[in-house]
Formats: structure tokens, C-alpha cells, sequence
């Protein structure tokens, strides 16, 4: 219990910290940034290496040097990769980094084209491939496939497409099209910042459940302290900043 | 030759390898792409360990100079200390860092929150842009505001108790037109990745002999 | 000189209208859209025993909005006897997957379900590489993931019995809050594989998947808090998801007011300006 408490206290004074920016930014608030990435960072450290380089590159190394596994060294072909990667630190032999980082843009390049030709590439324009009359299709429905549905989404379709080909000079009609184009692109923004008040708002709402929970009795109304703790710090820090500023001021005239 | 052909030959290499997996179910061409695919799993990881000991020598060159914010990169440099040695210490003795362990209590006490509320003031943010930046200034800057707004209440149960036609219609212009205009945004990205890739593959684009 | 707004006020608006609110419940209408009884009956189609990949892509700056999903959807699937292999391709999901588990094992066992790790659930961890690792993922999990989270050799666990690749696996069900995603995943994995594929992901990210919907390459996704609370509805177990819905739809009408507002003033300056040009 008493971990758990010291955490909660901790996590509600490090949200308030973050908090105080709407205010300003300020020393309390830097202070939680600076916090914020340096525990990323060696977050990220050991879990690239309790993730990948022990299962995936020390552990076979060992399998192969006690016998049981004679394929693992091949791995030792990472190893070395790895501390060419590595070298980037140093000015000298900055360039040996160039050998793994070319293995991962070769390897990303061919995954990605692949991925996206088919999924992004075929798979759309199969999607797009619909009826736009008969095969007992009704006129409209709210959800699903009907004959006005079908047609937006083809003639949308279409004419965004010919709205970003560049390759010619847009000359009416294709001038036209695109600029049919343009509506079906505001109507994409549009749906896109409405989803993304939605997913901002949810973030604000899952901090603030936290804190309510941080309040309660069992947790010694951390919440409540904390932020009287944090209040009343930006109020001593801004009567202390104003007047150092009135100070500044009156030795320039005086 | 080592530091621009050996790479570009590598590049080329391992690219027609991974296709080849795909068009070829033959074993050894399996083989050596899956253990292609280890090293440059190996080698993100590494990247990752070549970040973090860059942010620590940055950081750690602006302490000893005295830069602008020096102390803030003391408690930077100090906090990724001990967390990555809290880590490494629950990794000797008790070998993971899972359910339990110090690691996973400061993940859960300090990161956390932190990282949850950096992004909660992207709520404020974006009512300040809605109030200054959205103005329904042409016929499309109105249809995207329009379109904005039934998605807004559409989406949301109140919108749904004060008519049942909202929802609908949010859900509509989600389906029909949103998709029209995702989708032609997305052929269209597949198409110039697809190009991209194989002008890497070919090595006619070297993205990694920049930025040294 | 004009004063310009100070824009500190909208903050507090907003600040208390989620504050103030949040405490303040009333009861609300759910309508779950296609998308969200997709996934819903993607789940109920499983036969008992089978076999779920859940790929957790999201870390605590998503926690909000994509946590309750998980946890809804782990108790869903685990109720159903369903198997959970879960894995990660970001690094802070891992511990966040363990919280889920941890969480919904809780309450099942509160229900007289007794479920075990390693034998009904299991997580993987991390693997770094983004798009690699998942294409690595799909080529062979074993290979890709040689250990489990807690360093334990994978082929030894029982949920590992007969699973190498997709083949096995009955449906893949990605949680994610950007790249890599879900449309890593369909690119990697769905499409290459044909694998029956379901998703939650931050609303940021929904209005790409309806494309994917529509194609029918993913059998149903859920957007955001309200896709969880949908989804919550839908299980007939309220929790993170419906326990928000009454401030977001609150937010929505107050920020819609902003917009209403900024163009009044806009509109109103605009009508000055050239009165007075005329004049």
C-alpha cells in the first residue's frame, strides 16, 4: 500500500506539473518535461533490449556457442551490423553506419512497396470495383450498398485521383473533375477534425478520472493537495516574476 | 567503394530478396530472407541504443557548457540513468521486467502519467484552434466546418437522443464520402510508395548516405 | 492597439465543463454502428478454443481512449473461451497489456471464471522493428518471438501448442494509436495472409479504416471512447467507456459553440469592414 500511495502522489503531481502549461510554461513544468523524456528514453533502452537483442540476438549466439542450435550463428552477422550501427557515435567511422542502415531502408522499402500494392493499391481498387445499378440494389440506405452510395463513392473516388495527377496540365474538363475533387477532400477534413476533437476530448476525460480517483480518502486527497501545491507555486512564481520585471523596469529609468 | 557502392549493393541485395520471398515459396530463398529480416530487426534495435546514447551525449555536452536550461538536462540525463539501471537491475535479478518489477512500477507512476497528460492538453489546444482558426470563409471552408459539425454530434450519444436522423447521417458521410475521399488519398499514397520503392531498390534514391 | 482574446479562458471552459461534468452522470442512448457490431460478431463467431492474435499498438498517451476497448474486448473474448496470444510492436504496450490481463483476469475469477497465463493468455512483449517486425510476425510468430514478456521460452507454453503462423490463429485484432497500426497490420498481415482481421484505434485514426471497412478487409473497428462505449453497450458491461460519454457529448456542443462564435465575430468584422468601406 505505502508503493502504491508514493506512486499515486507522484503520478498526481507530475499530471498537475503538465497541467500548468495552459497557465505558462514554467520551471515546475520544465521540470516534468525534462523528467518525461529522460524516462522515455531509458524506457525505450531496455526494452529494445529485453524485447529484440536477448531473445532475438544474444540467446540464439548462445544456443549456437553451447551446441544446441548451430544456425544461431548467423546471427552473428546482426552482431556485427549492430556495432557498425553503433559507430555513428564517432566522427571517423560515421560512414561504417551506412552498411546497417542500408539493410533496414532495403528491407523497409520491399515490405512497404509489397504492403501497400497490395492492401492499399489492389485491394481499394477492387473495393471500388461496385455495382452502380441492378443486383437488387436499393435507391439510398443509411448503412451499406445502394445505387446513390455506390455512385458518390465511385465519382468521389475518381475525381480526387484526377484531382492530385499532376503529370498533365489540368485543362477543363479535367480542371472540372478535380475541382469536384476538392469537395469530397473538405468533406474528408472536415469528418477527420470531428473524429479528432473526439479522440483529444477522450484524453482530456481519462486524465481527469484519474485525478478524481487520486482524490479519494484512501489516497490521502492527493489530488486536491497537490494541486493547491501546484496553484499556489505558479501564484508565489508569478508575484516573484513581476516584480524582479517592476525592478527592471525602475533601474532602467532610475 | 565501402562507403557508397557496398551500401547501394546492399540495399539493392536485401530488396530483391524480400520480393523474391514473395513471388517464390522456395526454402532457401525463404531462409535467407528470414534471417534478413532478424538482422534488420537486430539493427532497429541497435538504432534504437545509438538514439539513447545520442540524447545522453547531447544532453550531457549541454551540462558541461552550461547551455540555456543546463539543470533541466541534469535531472534529463539523471532520470534515463535510473531508469534504464532500475531496468537492467530488475533484469539480473529477477530476469524480466514484467508484472511486478521496480521497472514496471515507474513505468506505471512517472511515465505514465506523464505521457497521458502531455497529450490531454491537446484537448485545450484544439478548442483554442476551433474558436481563432475555423472560419467558414468559401463554399468548401463551409462544407468542411458543415460536415465537421454532424460528425461532432453524430457521433456522440447526446446527438443520438436529441434526434435519431443524426447518427445516421454522421455515420453516412463517414461511409460514402469520407471513404470516396480517403480512399483516393490512399491509391494515391500507395502509388507513390510504391514508385519510392523501387527507385530504392534500385538505388536510385540513397537515403542513407545523408544526414552525416 | 486591439487586445487580441486571451485564448487561457476557452481553457478554463473547457477544464470545467469536464471536471464539473464527469461527476454529474445522466442517462444516455446508444446507437452501435455497423463498424462496432462488426467486430462484435467477429468475436461471437469464434468457436470456444480458438485462437486470437492481439496486436497492442498504443501506449499512456492513448491510454485514455483505446484501454477501455482492450479491456472490453479481452473480457469479451476470454468469457467466450477464446485464447489470447497478445503482442506489441511499441514499446510502451507491453506493461499496459499486462495491466488488462491482470485486470479482467480479476474479474472473471469474481465470476467464477478461472483463467491462466500462458495457457488461455499469454504476452509477448515488445519486438523493435515497425513494419519488419509485423511482416516477421506474420511469417512466423515463434521465430519472431522466441520468448514471452517474462523471458519464458514460447514453444513450452501450452497456448504455443500447434501455433506457428496465421494459419492458426482465428482472428487478428489490432489496438492501435498511430504508426506502426492497423494499416501495417492490413498491409503485412490481413492482405497477405487473408486472415480475418477486427480493429480498435484512436478516433484520429478512424476515418482511414472506413475505407478498409468498406472493402471488406477489416469485418468491423472501433473509433475512440465512443467506439468503446458502443462496444461496453453491446457486452452489457458499462465501464471506462460509457463512464465518459456524457462529458465528451458535453465537449462536442461546447466546442461546436466556439466554432459558432469564431464565425459570428468573423462574419460580424467582416460586415464592419466594409460598411466602413463604403462609408
Amino acid at each position: 500500500m505505502t508503493a502504491e500511495l508514493i506512486g499515486v502522489w507522484i503520478s498526481a503531481l507530475l499530471t498537475l506539473a503538465i497541467f500548468s502549461f495552459l497557465y505558462k510554461d514554467n520551471p515546475i513544468y520544465k521540470f516534468a518535461e525534462h523528467l518525461f523524456v529522460g524516462v522515455s528514453a531509458g524506457y525505450t533502452f531496455i526494452q529494445a533490449i529485453t524485447g529484440t537483442l536477448i531473445p532475438n540476438l544474444i540467446d540464439p549466439l548462445r544456443k549456437a556457442a553451447s551446441g544446441t542450435d548451430a544456425s544461431g550463428w548467423f546471427r552473428l552477422g546482426a552482431l556485427l551490423l549492430g556495432f557498425m550501427m553503433l559507430l555513428r557515435l564517432v566522427e571517423k567511422t560515421r560512414w561504417i553506419s551506412r552498411w546497417p542502415l542500408a539493410l533496414m531502408v532495403g528491407t523497409f522499402a520491399a515490405l512497404r512497396m509489397l504492403g501497400h500494392a497490395q492492401s492499399d493499391l489492389v485491394k481499394q481498387i477492387n473495393g471500388t470495383m461496385i455495382p452502380l445499378w441492378g443486383a437488387g440494389l436499393p435507391w439510398l440506405l443509411w448503412e451499406g450498398a445502394s445505387i446513390v452510395n455506390h455512385i458518390i463513392l465511385i465519382v468521389g473516388v475518381l475525381s480526387v485521383l484526377i484531382y492530385f495527377f499532376f503529370s498533365l496540365e489540368q485543362k477543363t474538363p479535367l480542371k472540372q473533375v478535380g475541382y469536384v475533387g476538392t469537395f469530397f477532400l473538405m468533406v474528408t477534413f472536415g469528418s477527420s477534425f470531428g473524429y479528432t476533437v473526439l479522440g483529444r476530448v477522450s484524453l482530456l476525460i481519462g486524465r481527469v478520472q484519474d485525478l478524481y480517483l487520486f482524490s479519494e480518502a484512501r489516497y490521502h486527497y492527493a489530488s486536491l493537495i497537490c494541486s493547491v501545491a501546484v496553484t499556489g507555486f505558479l501564484v508565489v512564481w508569478e508575484i516573484f516574476n513581476r516584480r524582479k520585471g517592476k525592478r527592471g523596469q525602475s533601474d532602467q529609468t532610475g | 567503394m565501402l562507403q557508397v557502392r557496398v551500401p547501394i549493393l546492399i540495399t539493392i541485395f536485401v530488396g530483391v530478396f524480400m520480393i523474391l520471398k514473395f513471388f517464390f515459396h522456395v526454402p532457401f530463398i525463404k531462409g535467407v530472407a528470414d534471417e534478413l529480416e532478424q538482422w534488420c530487426l537486430v539493427a532497429f534495435a541497435m538504432a534504437i541504443v545509438l538514439g539513447v546514447a545520442n540524447i545522453l551525449r547531447i544532453n550531457l555536452r549541454v551540462v558541461m557548457k552550461r547551455r540555456k536550461d543546463w539543470p533541466y538536462k541534469i535531472v534529463l540525463v539523471f532520470s534515463m540513468l535510473v531508469m534504464a539501471g532500475v531496468g537492467l537491475f530488475d533484469l539480473i535479478t529477477r530476469g524480466d521486467v514484467s508484472v511486478g518489477s521496480r521497472f514496471q512500477y515507474l513505468f506505471e507512476y512517472i511515465l505514465t502519467p506523464l505521457s497521458a497528460t502531455v497529450f490531454a492538453l491537446l484537448a485545450f489546444y484544439i478548442s483554442s484552434a476551433a474558436f481563432r482558426a475555423f472560419r467558414a470563409r468559401n463554399i468548401r471552408a463551409a462544407l468542411l466546418l458543415i460536415s465537421a459539425s454532424l460528425v461532432m454530434i453524430g457521433r456522440v450519444p447526446l446527438g443520438a437522443a436529441i434526434s435519431g436522423t443524426l447518427p445516421k447521417l454522421a455515420d453516412w458521410i463517414m461511409a460514402v464520402p469520407n471513404t470516396a475521399g480517403q480512399r483516393g488519398l490512399i491509391i494515391g499514397a500507395a502509388m507513390g510508395v510504391i514508385a519510392t520503392g523501387l527507385r530504392i531498390i534500385f538505388g536510385i534514391e540513397r537515403p542513407y548516405l545523408k544526414g552525416e | 492597439m486591439k487586445k487580441s482574446f486571451d485564448r487561457r479562458w476557452l481553457f478554463l471552459a473547457v477544464g470545467l465543463v469536464v471536471v464539473v461534468f464527469l461527476r454529474i452522470p445522466f442517462r444516455l442512448k446508444y446507437a452501435p454502428n455497423q463498424k462496432t457490431r462488426g467486430v462484435y460478431q467477429a468475436v461471437e463467431s469464434l468457436p470456444p478454443g480458438s485462437i486470437v492474435y492481439l496486436a497492442v499498438d498504443y501506449g499512456p498517451s492513448s491510454q485514455a481512449e483505446l484501454l477501455p476497448m482492450h479491456e472490453a474486448l479481452v473480457y469479451h473474448m476470454l468469457k467466450r473461451d477464446l485464447r489470447i496470444i497478445a503482442g506489441s510492436v511499441w514499446e510502451s504496450a507491453p506493461p499496459v497489456t499486462d495491466k488488462a490481463f491482470e485486470k479482467v483476469a480479476a474479474v472473471l475469477r469474481k465470476e467464477g471464471i478461472e483463467k491462466k497465463y500462458g495457457e488461455d493468455y499469454v504476452n509477448l512483449g515488445f519486438k523493435a522493428g515497425l513494419d519488419v517486425a509485423i511482416a516477421k510476425i506474420g511469417s512466423s510468430i515463434p521465430e519472431t518471438y522466441p520468448k514471452d514478456y517474462r523471458g519464458a521460452p514460447v514453444k513450452e507454453l501450452p497456448i504455443f501448442e500447434d501455433v506457428e503462423n496465421f494459419d492458426q490463429i482465428g482472428l487478428l485484432c489490432n489496438l492501435s494509436a498511430g504508426s506502426p497500426g492497423a494499416r501495417q497490420w492490413l498491409q503485412q498481415v490481413q492482405t497477405r495472409y487473408n486472415v480475418r482481421m477486427v480493429a480498435g484505434v484512436t478516433a484520429v485514426m478512424a476515418p482511414d479504416l472506413y475505407s478498409f471497412f468498406q472493402s471488406k478487409q477489416l469485418e468491423g473497428f472501433l473509433g475512440g471512447l465512443v467506439g468503446a462505449a458502443e462496444y461496453e453497450y453491446l457486452i452489457e458491461r458499462p465501464g471506462l467507456g460509457m463512464a465518459g460519454m456524457n462529458v465528451q457529448s458535453l465537449s462536442h456542443f461546447l466546442i461546436l459553440g466556439f466554432v459558432i462564435v469564431g464565425n459570428i465575430i468573423y462574419f460580424w468584422g467582416r460586415w464592419k469592414k466594409r460598411k466602413e468601406e463604403l462609408e
